[in-house]
């Protein structure tokens, strides 16, 4: 018999006590009943009688009453919902975080900071899958119920988006404008240190370490701008008429700038074309200078032609825009 | 023909869960009982319960006033015996009701069937 108190002790042991003992008693009860018919008490009849009655924390959770889930189906809806929430602002806004707080600790190389980058991202993801669960499982436990939380925006029929709404903004177009935007804040920060001809541990930047803060300061206040506008892509992915004018005097203003980067000051390190020049043995600067400067004179022209074509086309979409 | 036997399966264990309160209380608007006379009693009816579900089961329903219960010693043992409260047979009958005319609905469109 002792195995039979091991498994009512099993069950009982985490109930508080106005009805461990009433559940034991029973227990015991029902156990000596079907004891009773197997007609013998040995150790085989024993067993196979608790085995009948399954695993002690089952049945004392059963007991308990306890939900024998994370999340109800009635909160489930809400919980996907703000999940997806959470993770679409939350994760760029990690990913710009965690990377400027790389690139202000001086990381030894790119591998280093990917990485680095990674998993500090990784264990943001983990913590907003951890809060939000944690916050609907509170909830769960409480007895809110969906319709509580829907209360101040019940569902109705004219919130259906048009059918025909397809996505003016596919999610590659404004992920790689967050990439990019954040790789422009970025850049004033590892320009001296990641940016240029890494030779013999030796780091030459390619952009002019002598360009004063005021340009610096511009290109991270456009990067701030630009990643804002692509945060509401992402989230808008339409283009309303208020965004596609906003696009426009930015490109234009991006432009504009970018023009006078390239054409008022010595954006590139002159330092950089004699490294290059004698790493690749040309013994000519002035023609390792020259095609520097046809390069940025064509990078600039495609950076600035491609914003002109993104202003008309948004201006373009928002005709057709919903919003 | 796994996925449908699966299916099947499934959709009758819906079914079970369903009916097995309706059950229970109206086997105990008729006669008391202890959890394992119950037990015995809804396999001779052919609708048996797992032990871990019913005992269990028959506590919640006591908590939630449909039951009562009571000591009482039978064949020299102390036995757990459950009975209907007021509010219980009060649920039984409404549930009665309802089960009748689903029945009576669900008939309705099985009757359209050549087989039947």
């Amino acid at each position: 018999m002792e195995l039979v108190d091991r498994y009512i002790y099993a069950v009982t042991r985490n109930m508080g006590a106005d009805q461990r003992q009433d559940v034991a008693d029973e227990l015991r009860g029902l156990i000596e009943d079907a004891l009773d018919e197997k007609g013998s008490r040995s150790k085989q009849s024993i067993r196979e009688v608790l085995l009948s009655f399954g695993d002690p924390e089952f049945l004392a959770q059963r007991y308990k009453g306890s939900r024998q889930y994370l999340i109800g189906p009635d909160l489930f809806g809400i919980y996907i919902r703000a999940l997806k929430m959470t993770f679409s602002i939350g994760i760029p806004v990690a990913l710009i975080i965690v990377a400027i707080d790389q690139i202000i600790k001086q990381p030894e190389s790119i591998i280093s900071f990917a990485l680095a980058v990674c998993s500090g991202l990784i264990g943001i993801i983990i913590q907003m899958l951890f809060w939000v669960t944690l916050v609907f499982f509170i909830l769960d436990r409480t007895n809110v119920q969906a319709k509580d939380l829907t209360e101040n925006h019940p569902w109705d029929p004219s919130m259906l988006p048009e059918a025909t709404a397809k996505r003016q903004i596919p999610l590659y177009e404004a992920v790689s404008d967050i990439v990019w935007y954040s790789l422009l804040i970025a850049l004033p920060f590892i320009a001296n240190t990641f940016v240029g001809a890494h030779i013999d541990g030796q780091t030459t930047p390619l952009f002019n370490p002598q360009l004063s803060n005021v340009w610096l300061f511009i290109i991270v206040a456009l990067g701030g701008i630009g990643l804002t506008k692509s945060l509401l892509k992402l989230r808008l992915h339409c283009w309303p008429k208020s965004l596609a004018i906003f696009n426009v005097l930015f490109a234009l203003t991006f432009s504009t700038t970018l023009i006078l980067l390239v054409t008022t000051t010595q954006l590139i390190n002159p330092a950089f074309a004699s490294v290059l020049d004698s790493y690749i043995n040309t013994a000519n600067l002035a023609q390792v200078t020259d095609g520097i400067n046809w390069t940025v004179g064509i990078t600039t022209a495609v950076i600035v032609g491609s914003y002109l074509y993104d202003a008309v086309n948004s201006i373009r979409l928002s005709r057709n825009s919903l919003r | 023909m796994d996925d449908i036997d699966a299916l099947f399966q499934n959709q009758v264990l819906e079914f079970r869960r369903g009916s097995i309160v309706i059950a229970i209380i109206g086997i105990l608007s008729k006669e008391k009982h202890y959890g394992y006379s119950l037990l015995k009693l809804l396999e001779s009816y052919e609708l048996p319960v797992d032990g871990g579900t019913l005992y269990p089961l028959l506590r919640r329903l006591e908590k939630q006033g449909v039951l009562s219960s009571e000591w009482q010693v039978a064949e020299n043992r102390p036995r757990k015996y459950y009975g209907l409260t007021n509010t219980g047979a009060f649920l039984y009958e409404k549930l009665t009701t309802e089960w009748k005319q689903m029945n009576i609905k669900v008939n309705t469109i099985l009757k359209e069937d050549v087989w039947n």
